[in-house]
């Protein structure tokens, strides 16, 4: 059996909502392995390289490079015999919020097609565009759709000078992200939240150890109580360093996991984030998460919620002395004081 | 500070002058190079001054020399072979291509052949076909001959130290025109080696990169000064060395002004220059280009004899003008 299976826009640093398809590496009609390259994405912090969860077939483009694509829409689609763990895609929520997004339920298409008659799909029409090989790489980067631009170069070629003001469209592109960036955090703000902290006298160690303790820790205390579950899955978003600025992997259950795997898991995403390819099904159906800022020796007074999260936990150091601050955010819409006291206090027994 | 305004001929001779003084195995083998000075005169006095033991007059037979010369390479002399006509070398093919530049790698490194074959290159004297070719190409395609290319006295000097004290063979091509012109700085005094491998920025520039080889680096500095009167700056690049070739700078230019041209006197087809543009293109400069690449070279015809034809079969100073101005006004 065939499935067509979305890959959509992942969700890649917090505060993102879009990405920007910066190019494909893959046409209609290719074959491709789990693992390779589909195509990359580049947000206000992040650029990263989207890579295909099983083998499969390319069947469509749905994006052009250069578009700003909301998170959770899909960017193209793959018919593949394998059973992908699916991410948070719905056709609806797509356009809608963040809110809507992240509650929304994951699915998979099913669709019976015939994946030989698919491979012999017309070609990109943007290949049959003339331009110097400048433009076509600025053009990339900035998200210029060459074919919106009047060539006037010699054989009907575009160069340089008919790109004229976007090719300087970059400022006002960042403009555009910091607001996003900032209405983001702004949402945030607007949930009536608390956030407790308290002291733990405890030694960090070997970070992957850490960071695999404090991940089945935080997941089993939230287990202890499903009034403040949306479901049955606890999906602990950890932020991880990597080399293009931070990423949020989405550790699905981690409590259920022995710990040696989980720790494995640890070491092996922190090394892709590392290199900027964190596997598209940890991006999605975070229900909490982690900011551990130890490594940085610090600890942070502005937690952030997101919508839909009803925890948010910070793990900081103190400078006083070598104890750890956890600090634990609420939403008080769904939680009251003493459930977050409770889980504070839950947690640091566990540890 | 003036009599220091040396020819091509003048610092090429000092450059022999001062690595026979240097080394008692440097010595100069060659037709008419020792009492009649050199049929373009660029060993001119070495003959007097260092003898005749050191300033060896051949036979006319190139094959015979140059074997002789390789012979005495591997002995532990320090042979400086002239040949009059660059034409010649093909005379002389074997003991160049399969002898001289082999020896070091087929014996795992355990001989050297420090030969410089030095050989007049080049058309615009009326020496017809035979005598006026370009053939940088033929030895740049072997791999163990270096290959330079000198386009002024200053690094004639230099690189022909360099040359000299090289452990393996290099070959040394000199175009004929220079031979009597000074060039546009004084010449060194003393014995200061320019590195093999090394290009030159000659002039720079924003607008357009041209890398150009021997005696077209002159027509393109006269373009280029031509073209800034037109607001078109050129950064002109001298590799000097073909082989190795140092293509960073080129590179690094490209990425500045997003436009290359490349100017030889050598024929289009096959040519050297288009290596350069080649490493350019399979480059990260690749993307840096605003406009196509332009090429300049000879015709891919013998030179011809008749002036008017010998000249319009090689790019000239108005050439390179024009083929400039075009690829900076065309795109922009």
């Amino acid at each position: 059996m065939s499935f067509l299976y979305p890959v959509v826009m992942p969700k890649m640093s917090m505060t993102m909502e879009t990405g920007e398809l910066l190019v494909f590496h893959c046409k209609v009609g290719d074959v491709v392995k789990a693992g390779d390259v589909l195509f990359e994405v580049m947000t206000d912090k992040i650029d990263m390289e989207v890579e295909s969860p099983a083998d499969a077939v390319v069947k469509e483009l749905l994006q052009a490079p250069g578009a700003v694509v909301p998170i959770g829409q899909p960017v193209m689609t793959l018919i593949t015999e394998t059973q992908v763990m699916a991410f948070d895609f719905d056709g609806e929520a797509a356009a809608g919020s963040i809110e809507s997004i992240e509650s929304s339920e994951s699915l998979v298409v099913e669709a019976e097609i015939p994946v030989a008659s698919e491979s012999t799909v017309a070609q990109d029409p943007s290949t049959q565009i003339k331009a110097v090989p400048k433009v076509r790489s600025i053009a990339a980067q900035k998200g210029i759709d060459l074919s919106s631009i009047t060539p006037t170069g010699p054989e009907e070629t575009i160069m340089m000078a008919d790109l004229g003001a976007s090719a300087y469209a970059h400022t006002d592109r960042q403009i555009a992200n910091r607001n996003l960036i900032a209405s983001g955090l702004a949402k945030t703000r607007e949930i009536p939240q608390a956030s407790f902290e308290r002291y733990v006298n405890r030694t960090i160690g070997e970070s992957a150890q850490w960071h695999a303790t404090l991940l089945s820790s935080w997941a089993n205390t939230l287990r202890s109580r499903p009034d403040l579950l949306s479901g049955s899955d606890i999906g602990v978003a950890m932020i991880i360093r990597s080399k293009h600025g931070s990423a949020l992997p989405v550790f699905k259950n981690p409590d259920l996991m022995p710990i040696e795997e989980l720790k494995s898991l640890v070491l092996q995403t922190t090394e892709l984030a590392m290199t900027g390819k964190v596997p598209v099904h940890m991006l999605n159906g975070a229900t909490t998460t982690i900011f551990d800022l130890t490594s940085f020796s610090m600890s942070s007074p502005t937690p952030l919620l997101f919508p839909t999260h009803i925890t948010s936990l910070t793990v900081g150091s103190s400078e006083v002395s070598s104890s750890l601050k956890l600090a634990l955010t609420i939403d008080l819409r769904t939680c009251d004081f003493y459930d977050g006291a409770q889980l504070l206090e839950q947690l640091v027994s566990k540890m | 500070m003036n009599d220091r305004m040396l020819t091509m001929a003048d610092a090429l001779r000092e450059a022999m002058g001062i690595a026979m003084e240097e080394r008692q195995e440097v010595f100069i083998l060659g037709e008419d190079i020792g009492i009649y000075g050199g049929a373009f005169g660029v060993t001119g006095d070495l003959y007097h001054r260092f003898g005749a033991d050191r300033v060896l007059d051949t036979p006319i037979s190139e094959l015979g020399f140059v074997g002789t010369a390789v012979g005495a390479a591997l002995a532990g002399m320090r042979p400086i072979v002239e040949i009059q006509f660059s034409d010649f070398t093909a005379q002389a093919m074997d003991q160049i291509a399969n002898q001289a530049a082999k020896i070091h790698f087929m014996v795992g490194g355990g001989l050297h052949v420090p030969l410089v074959l030095r050989a007049a290159s080049g058309s615009g004297t009326g020496a017809a076909a035979q005598h006026s070719q370009s053939l940088e190409t033929w030895f740049a395609n072997i791999p163990g001959l270096k290959v330079v290319m000198p386009s002024n006295p200053t690094d004639a000097k230099g690189l022909l130290l360099s040359a000299i004290d090289d452990p393996n063979p290099v070959i040394f091509l000199e175009h004929k025109l220079l031979y009597k012109i000074p060039g546009r700085e004084a010449v060194p005094e003393g014995a200061e080696r320019i590195p093999l491998g090394v290009s030159k920025v000659v002039r720079p520039g924003k607008d357009i990169t041209i890398v150009a080889t021997g005696i077209m680096v002159n027509r393109c500095f006269e373009a280029a000064e031509k073209l800034m009167s037109e607001g078109i700056s050129v950064e002109l690049i001298d590799p000097r060395t073909i082989s190795p070739l140092d293509i960073n700078p080129i590179l690094q230019s490209v990425d500045r002004t997003g436009r290359l041209m490349v100017v030889q006197e050598a024929p289009e087809h096959a040519g050297f220059l288009n290596e350069v543009i080649a490493q350019v293109t399979t480059s990260g400069s690749f993307g840096s280009l605003i406009a196509p690449i332009v090429r300049l070279a000879g015709m891919n015809i013998p030179i011809p004899y008749a002036p008017q034809l010998e000249r319009a079969a090689v790019p000239q100073i108005e050439n390179i003008e024009a083929a400039a101005r075009a690829a900076v006004r065309e795109w922009r």
